[in-house]
């Protein structure tokens, strides 16, 4: 197989495959810092930060016995909204983050895919007649992508 | 007399002011405003560089200028550097100052890191009528 299609698609929240995800995206960016100067006629750029944020639509899913796998929205869930206000911890900031893995199962059964520590920047659930629940959730990358395959 | 440096730099911004001629008014209380003018050259002339995203050590370079030029307070001369890129030859005329009035550092340069070695550096000078 060449092509891959989301049927190949994984997703992983701090290493636990979730099983009722429907679609991730994310999106590599890079800032430009403006080089250009007094004579010039045609802008200069020189590369600047880069940033990955995305967003990833997981059904959210309650039964008898399910697996970890079948419950990560309420586990995202968790990490974002605290029923108790509880303050996450400043200088570490460990509360807030999330390993999050996005990628396909290739052809051979190996995994390409790119990980990240992420914040849950938001969570949006709706709940309406005729259609899966589902958590529609956005993240920002901390930090630079700890591993990449794709 | 000392040239700026480093000479290749370009500013990306550049502000002149050509100063005001030495003046005092008097405005009586009716309104009349009377002038009383103490010279015919202008003085008091300004110029804003502002070098956005240069690498660091050209920054470095215009510190250690303004620390040579000024630890003996010294003019600077902008011919043959490139801060008057980018303007017409009538006005360089002007930003280089070619009358009596001579450009002196107005404060130390501000340098601003953006990102890992690059930083933003604003300069400001003055050119006023030396004594003989």
């Amino acid at each position: 197989m060449g092509y891959y299609s989301g049927g190949d698609g994984l997703m992983k929240v701090d290493n636990t495959a979730v099983a009722t995800v429907t679609t991730w995206s994310f999106t590599a960016s890079q800032e430009t810092l403006d080089v250009t100067t007094l004579g010039d006629h045609d802008r200069k750029l020189v590369g600047g930060t880069r940033s990955v944020s995305g967003s990833a639509s997981i059904s959210w899913y309650s039964a008898s016995g399910a697996s970890a796998g079948q419950t990560q929205a309420t586990a995202l869930l968790n990490k974002l909204i605290k029923a108790n206000g509880a303050a996450p911890s400043v200088v570490s900031g460990q509360d807030y983050n999330t390993s999050l893995t996005l990628g396909i199962t290739d052809y051979d059964g190996d995994e390409k895919s790119i990980t990240m520590g992420v914040i849950l920047t938001s969570i949006a659930m709706t709940n309406s007649q005729g259609e899966v629940l589902s958590a529609e959730v956005s993240f920002e990358a901390t930090d630079h992508p700890s591993a990449i395959s794709l | 007399m000392a040239q700026f440096k480093p000479t290749n730099v370009t500013p990306s911004t550049r502000s002149y002011s050509p100063g005001e001629y030495p003046q005092v008014e008097f405005e009586a209380q009716n309104g009349v405003k009377t002038v009383i003018r103490y010279g015919k050259n202008r003085t008091g002339s300004s110029l804003s560089l502002g070098f956005d995203n240069i690498l660091d050590s050209d920054a470095a370079a215009i510190l250690k200028n303004y620390e040579d030029i000024n630890s003996i307070w010294d003019e600077v001369t902008f011919s043959g550097t490139n801060v008057i890129n980018g303007a017409d030859s009538t006005l360089q005329s002007y930003l280089i100052e070619r009358t009596e009035l001579k450009w002196r550092y107005d404060g130390p340069p501000m340098v601003t890191s953006v990102f890992p070695g690059r930083s933003n550096v604003q300069c400001k000078f003055v050119a006023c009528l030396d004594s003989p």
